[in-house]
């Protein structure tokens, strides 16, 4: 469904470059006007027509792809520049896994992984002045997670003398290092078992739990976009959502303690 | 309240209702432990890896330390 909307929303940024739906408005009517939908509908390929429809009544265009975590994190970011620190500790635990996981497609071993992780977290911090709001705060957080793995990887080149293998005494031959698989047990432990716990909850829930936090969480829709695929209220939206998160979490805090303590 | 701060992660609670969530989040560690809950969820249904609050904990501990500083770009440096 995202890539044909994807393929719906490109169309209308070409047939309508006037037409600026980047910011979301909660209960705003920011739609396409009536004639360019006569003119998409003309010009769009007839199998788009429903889905097209469907996107234009339930206001997708008001810039949903864009704003899954801007506001609130948006709202954090401007409260940590006027001197509260605290809002910057939820960012910290709002993008860690994230910020890990782009940095962990660079850098290998667990620690070096937390180590980058925490560096770029503090540079961010400490130049969250230059942050002026021109991009998400996500894709600006992952940049400096980038660079500063990036920065890490180049460190480490310096140091790490040129690879000679050694060479097998008996046979005279280099002896092939074995691949380490450098995740940890814990961590792989812990992913694996919150992600099955997470999943049989999930499997659990009534259908009208699963299948909003599922639009919520996995396609990133917004509570009246939900509302709309779902056919109810933005406020069932909201509880149902909630629920949901309630019911995993009650299971998952009781396990978390296990790992408490430990590496991830 | 906590349904407060499911919508707040979701970007979907009204203007007027953020200060007073987000006080709570500074002040109760219930709360702050609801905010850890619910997005280790959404990652975990997004597959991503599971990190516990520890880790958290260890960066939000070693910010205490860092000072914002006006003049310092974190991209700009990585240019030099």
């Amino acid at each position: 469904m995202i890539k044909l909307f994807n393929q719906v929303y490109n169309l209308c940024i070409l047939y309508f470059p006037e037409y600026k739906p980047m910011t979301r408005l909660k209960s705003g009517v920011h739609s396409l006007p009536k004639q360019a939908n006569m003119m998409c509908l003309s010009r769009i390929d007839l199998s788009y027509i429903g889905t097209f429809n469907f996107f234009i009544h339930s206001n997708v265009f008001r810039g949903r792809m864009d704003s899954s975590e801007t506001d609130t994190d948006l709202d954090l970011v401007r409260r940590t520049k006027l001197g509260d620190r605290h809002t910057f500790d939820m960012l910290v635990v709002r993008h860690q896994r994230m910020l890990a996981q782009v940095i962990s497609r660079y850098v290998k071993s667990p620690q070096q992984i937390e180590d980058v992780t925490q560096e770029a977290f503090i540079k961010a911090y400490r130049g969250i002045m230059s942050f002026r709001g021109d991009s998400k705060f996500s894709t600006w957080l992952y940049r400096i997670g980038v660079n500063a793995a990036l920065s890490f990887l180049a460190a480490e080149r310096s140091r790490i003398p040129l690879y000679e293998p050694s060479i097998n005494p008996n046979t005279n031959e280099p002896i092939i290092p074995q691949i380490v698989d450098n995740e940890s047990p814990e961590r792989l432990l812990a992913t694996q078992q919150i992600g099955e716990t997470v999943s049989s909850v999930l499997e659990k829930l009534p259908e009208e739990l699963r299948t909003a936090i599922t639009l919520r969480e996995i396609d990133g829709l917004s509570y009246e976009e939900i509302a709309n695929v779902m056919d109810c209220p933005i406020g069932t939206v909201r509880s149902r959502i909630f629920r949901a998160r309630e019911s995993i979490s009650k299971v998952l805090r009781p396990k978390l303690e296990l790992f408490r303590d430990k590496r991830w | 309240m906590k349904e407060k701060i499911s919508s707040y992660i979701d970007s979907e609670l009204a203007i007027e209702e953020i200060d007073s969530i987000v006080d709570t989040l500074r002040q109760e560690p219930t709360a702050r432990d609801d905010w850890f809950l619910y997005h280790l969820t959404g990652d975990a249904m997004r597959g991503q890896p599971a990190m516990d609050d520890g880790f958290s904990k260890s960066i939000i501990t070693k910010l205490k330390t860092v000072k914002i500083d006006p003049s310092y770009d974190p991209l700009d440096e990585s240019k030099i």
